[in-house]
């Protein structure tokens, strides 16, 4: 199985390509340049934390076979363990429960083979809490991220098309977008998840199916106001080819949407992975797991209140980030400020 | 005189009105009910008529941006209402239009240089990209703007700058008729002077068609050779410019001229108003679509339709009184406006 390779590939991609040519490009496109500078002066804090989080990701993603810590049992010696894992190898796994920075075990209070050195505990199989938590990261980023590769091109292929093209398109998409709009989404997501089975792409694409509506009635909405504009009406004139006028003139002029869209719909879309790991179809290793565990764990006397603390402060800083983000790119790409701003 | 580049005929654009679940259509909004136009090369004619009467649509049906239901719209002789999609689109290039609000018609996210080429590209124009910005700063200094515009975005120019970047673009393509939508409407007095000076030097130099729709009647008294007034979807007069501001035959073009703001103290009160509101298009008045306001309606204009009938000082009438065999009858007392 060499499929941390290809992680590693990718990772390596977007770090080296992905994020030089994506700068490049914002960089060359004066409105997306001013509104970046513009989100760095206002939400300069949120912005390092989703830096931080995305960075624990990325450290997470680049593993390799072997090295220090490896052999510890004969199952690891060949898994390929991530940088994360291996900054973890002196905190090695407990037999159960313990406190924060605890010297003995939580039930019995044997000494444990790390004493003081789990942060945050340890869960109920002796796992770092800490390591899981920013395991997790990765997690959360994936579900985020992936869906919303899923969702945004679905939502924009079909809102923009239908608007543009109207017509049959049009009652065709709207009937489809009403249908789904009209069955409880978690129902239809416990559903997709069912037929799909369990995994991470699984549950990204039964996220995406429920999720994309939204974007696509904004993007159609607002492809039925451009197409009548002078601009498009004089593109039409100039003989320029409806492909060309969608991506030229329609496209551009709803991306300010779509990224406010994808910023909302990230933290929403992590939530909801919460919601389906409470009901036991979530993706291995989520912080919606973790929270799964603790129903347990917070009826029991003493309390074990640091595994959900961990997981739910880590997902509480990733979404108010990301939020706190979000609000400040709808105001700065709102096209009543940005008009001022001209 | 020339020979006519632009011939439109019983052109007729209805726009369908859809209701109830089934989005059965119920009626019609006739904004264009059969309308005959000729434009001659290098001729300039004016479409003038209150916002509403359908003068924008007929431009739009011209270039096809609307679907017309009947008429021709023949363009050097050819039908374009006839033609498929890909032939229309060389049509296209010898046809542009200018829009009324030069921010509406620039797409934001384009810079000037990619605005005014569009339409080469397009058309394959001017060859390579290089060539192609080349050509764009002969045309911005065309339109008395020049190569530090190239970079910019619309938003960074002002109201007469855009219109003089919406007038490029039309011009890119090398049009033979131009269609003016208001293209002045929306500008300052000083700036509608500047653009309408170009617009006139232009036409000389390049020998361009314009059809010039608008409704602001001093600016069809300084730019028109022929001057076709529209009322609820029809032509209700046409002729020559002079004809129709000294003697104009039709009791609504009668109107229109004695609503305009004059400086003349003489004339700062009008006569003979236009009384009340215009009919829905949707269901216009039987027999003459104007008798509902006309000041001099009478008994066969509710009964009948007129058709165009010559006047006797040039151009035509689209009124019962111009009737060579309508009986004369006593002069009605103009009503107070």
């Amino acid at each position: 199985m060499e499929s941390h390779i290809l992680a590693n590939l990718l990772v390596l991609a977007l770090l080296f390509v992905g994020a030089p040519l994506a700068f490049l490009l914002l960089r060359r496109n004066r409105m997306w340049s001013e509104a970046l500078g513009e989100l760095w002066r206002r939400r300069r804090f949120s912005l390092l934390v989703i830096a931080l989080y995305v960075a624990v990701a990325l450290l997470d993603s680049f593993s390799w076979v072997g090295g220090a810590g490896a052999g510890e049992d004969s199952l690891s010696a060949h898994e390929a363990r991530s940088v994360i894992d291996r900054a973890f190898a002196d905190t090695p796994r407990e037999s159960s429960y313990s406190a924060p920075l605890a010297r003995g075990s939580f039930y019995g209070d044997e000494p444990l083979r790390a004493p003081g050195g789990h942060w945050f505990g340890t869960d109920i199989l002796g796992r770092d809490v800490l390591h899981r938590t920013l395991k997790g990261v990765r997690v959360a980023l994936l579900i985020g991220g992936f869906t919303s590769a899923i969702t945004i091109p679905l939502a924009l292929l079909l809102g923009v098309t239908a608007g543009y093209f109207g017509r049959r398109l049009d009652d065709i998409v709207f009937f489809v977008m009403s249908t789904l709009a009209s069955i409880p989404s978690l129902l239809l997501l416990i559903a997709l998840v069912i037929v799909l089975g369990r995994g991470t792409w699984q549950v990204c694409v039964a996220l995406g199916i429920t999720s994309w509506v939204g974007l696509c009635r904004v993007a159609r909405g607002e492809t039925l106001k451009l197409r009548e504009l002078d601009y498009v009406q004089a593109a039409l004139a100039l003989g320029t080819s409806h492909l060309r006028i969608l991506f030229r003139h329609i496209l551009p002029n709803l991306m300010h949407l779509v990224i406010v869209t994808f910023v909302l719909l990230f933290s929403s879309l992590v939530l909801s992975e919460t919601i389906l790991a409470y009901l036991g179809i979530g993706v291995d290793g989520s912080w919606g797991q973790m929270i799964d565990q603790a129903r347990n764990e917070l009826s029991r006397d003493p309390i074990i209140w640091w595994n959900i603390t961990a997981a739910g402060a880590a997902m509480f800083g990733l979404l108010l980030a990301v939020n706190y983000v979000g609000d400040a790119l709808r105001d700065i790409l709102d096209p009543r400020t940005l008009r001022e701003r001209a | 005189m020339s020979a006519a580049l632009l011939e439109v005929e019983g052109l007729r654009t209805w726009f369908p009105v859809r209701q109830g679940l089934r989005r059965r259509v119920v009626g019609h909004i006739r904004a264009v009910d059969g309308v005959d136009l000729t434009v001659r090369v290098g001729q300039t004619v004016a479409l003038v008529g209150e916002s509403g009467c359908g003068k924008t649509t007929v431009g739009r049906s011209i270039l096809r941006l609307e679907q017309p239901q009947a008429g021709s719209v023949r363009f050097d002789g050819v039908d374009l209402l006839a033609q498929p999609s890909r032939e229309l689109r060389q049509f296209r290039q010898r046809m542009q239009i200018v829009f009324q609000d030069p921010m509406a018609s620039l797409n934001p996210r384009m810079r000037v240089r990619d605005l005014v080429a569009e339409g080469m590209r397009s058309f394959g124009i001017g060859g390579g990209p290089r060539r192609r910005t080349e050509r764009v700063v002969e045309l911005l200094q065309r339109v008395q703007l020049d190569a530090d515009h190239l970079w910019r975005y619309p938003h960074e120019l002002s109201g007469g700058q855009r219109q003089r970047i919406g007038i490029a673009r039309a011009l890119a393509v090398e049009p033979e008729l131009v269609i003016c939508d208001e293209a002045v409407s929306a500008l300052d007095v000083s700036i509608q002077a500047q653009i309408l000076n170009l617009l006139g030097e232009l036409q000389r130099e390049l020998n361009l068609a314009y059809l010039f729709i608008t409704h602001d009647l001093s600016v069809v008294r300084y730019l028109a050779d022929e001057v076709a007034v529209m009322y609820l979807g029809q032509i209700v007069e046409r002729g020559p410019t002079r004809r129709i501001f000294e003697a104009p035959a039709h009791p609504y073009t009668q109107g229109l001229l004695a609503a305009a703001p004059s400086v003349d103290p003489q004339r700062r009160h009008c006569a003979l108003g236009v009384l009340g509101d215009v009919p829905s298009p949707a269901a216009p008045p039987p027999g003459c679509r104007f008798h509902t306001r006309c000041p001099k309606t009478f008994d066969r204009c509710r009964r009948e339709k007129p058709p165009l009938y010559d006047c006797a000082s040039g151009g035509q009438s689209r009124c019962f009184l111009e009737d060579p065999s309508q009986p004369p009858r006593p002069a009605v007392s103009p009503r107070e406006g």
